[in-house]
């Protein structure tokens, strides 16, 4: 496998990565860190109220779960020994696309006005 | 105080050129690289450096938004989306000057009723953050991709690196359309 095979698998599992661990706090209800601006303080709760902004702690998330995706999925493409099929890279393109766009469409749908 | 609220307006400026940067690059990028899609890769030089234009653009814009947001989170948001009585109060003194004016008062700039307001702008700010959010992420992405694993040289990458650059450029415009929509509210005026 070619280091630019290794690569493009590791960056669609970054996606995916991404966009789940993105979402878990919020499907789940597990704590996220939060800025409160009028307190002008840093904390870690759930079912935060209007003030405290959430969005950082879900980025926060986020970027742990590509991290983790990323790490997880560069040993494992490193230890192949044979390459993967072409049905394996349409369908690690279909999965980094279509999993972010599902969890864009759930906040669309939970936000929407 | 709120964070970073003595230099907001100043952040906002330079938010609003980061966006227009932002959205014109990862446009040109989609177009540079639409045509890979057909196996023509003859503009792949000028393609790699909007790929990195757009990624720098999209996190100095995330940034520079997220400096911004406690100041958008209580002054805009809490104070005056969130708050009907707030919105009815200033279109009643706004249709009190129309009338000092002599102008007529359109259907639009009527107070509204209570409990009528602007809290519509503010969910759709929320959906708009996730969108970039996501859109950031597509962006580096691409630049890992377009430095370390190039559709030219790796065809079977195609789907994927176009896919990302069209979510890019499609989170940049609604992130842009957006924030427009969300800024113009008690400039242009109108509640409902």
């Amino acid at each position: 496998m070619s280091r630019g095979d290794r690569v493009y698998f590791t960056a669609a599992a970054a996606l995916v990565g991404f966009a789940l661990a993105y979402a878990l706090p919020v499907y789940a209800r597990l704590p996220t860190a939060y800025y409160d601006p009028v307190a002008r303080r840093w904390g870690v709760g759930r079912e935060l109220g209007p003030l405290p902004m959430g969005y950082l702690g879900l980025c926060a998330w986020g970027v742990a779960g590509a991290l983790v995706a990323a790490a997880l999925t560069a040993l494992v493409v490193r230890r192949l020994r044979t390459p993967p099929s072409e049905r394996a890279y349409v369908l690690a393109a279909a999965w980094a696309l279509t999993i972010p766009a599902l969890v864009v469409a759930y906040f669309t749908w939970n936000n929407w006005p | 105080m709120i964070v970073f609220e003595s230099i907001a307006r100043l952040l906002m400026v330079v938010h609003g050129i980061a966006a227009a940067v932002l959205v014109a690059s990862t446009t040109h990028h989609l177009l540079w690289c639409r045509g890979y899609l057909r196996g023509q890769f003859g503009r792949q030089k000028g393609e790699r450096r909007f790929a990195l234009v757009a990624a720098v653009a999209f996190v100095a814009t995330f940034l520079l938004g997220n400096l911004l947001y406690p100041t958008y989170k209580v002054r805009v948001r809490a104070e005056y989306f969130d708050n009907p009585a707030a919105i009815a109060a200033e279109l009643r003194l706004r249709d009190d000057q129309h009338r000092a004016l002599g102008l007529e008062v359109t259907s639009d700039q009527r107070p509204p009723r209570l409990g009528v307001g602007l809290a519509w702008v503010g969910r759709l700010f929320d959906v708009k953050e996730h969108w970039v959010a996501f859109g950031c992420v597509a962006s580096l992405v691409l630049l890992l991709l377009s430095r370390r694993a190039h559709p030219k040289e790796h065809p079977r990458l195609v789907p994927l690196y176009v896919g990302l650059s069209a979510a890019a450029c499609m989170t940049a415009w609604l992130g842009a359309i957006v924030g427009l929509l969300t800024a113009s509210y008690r400039s242009v005026g109108g509640a409902l």
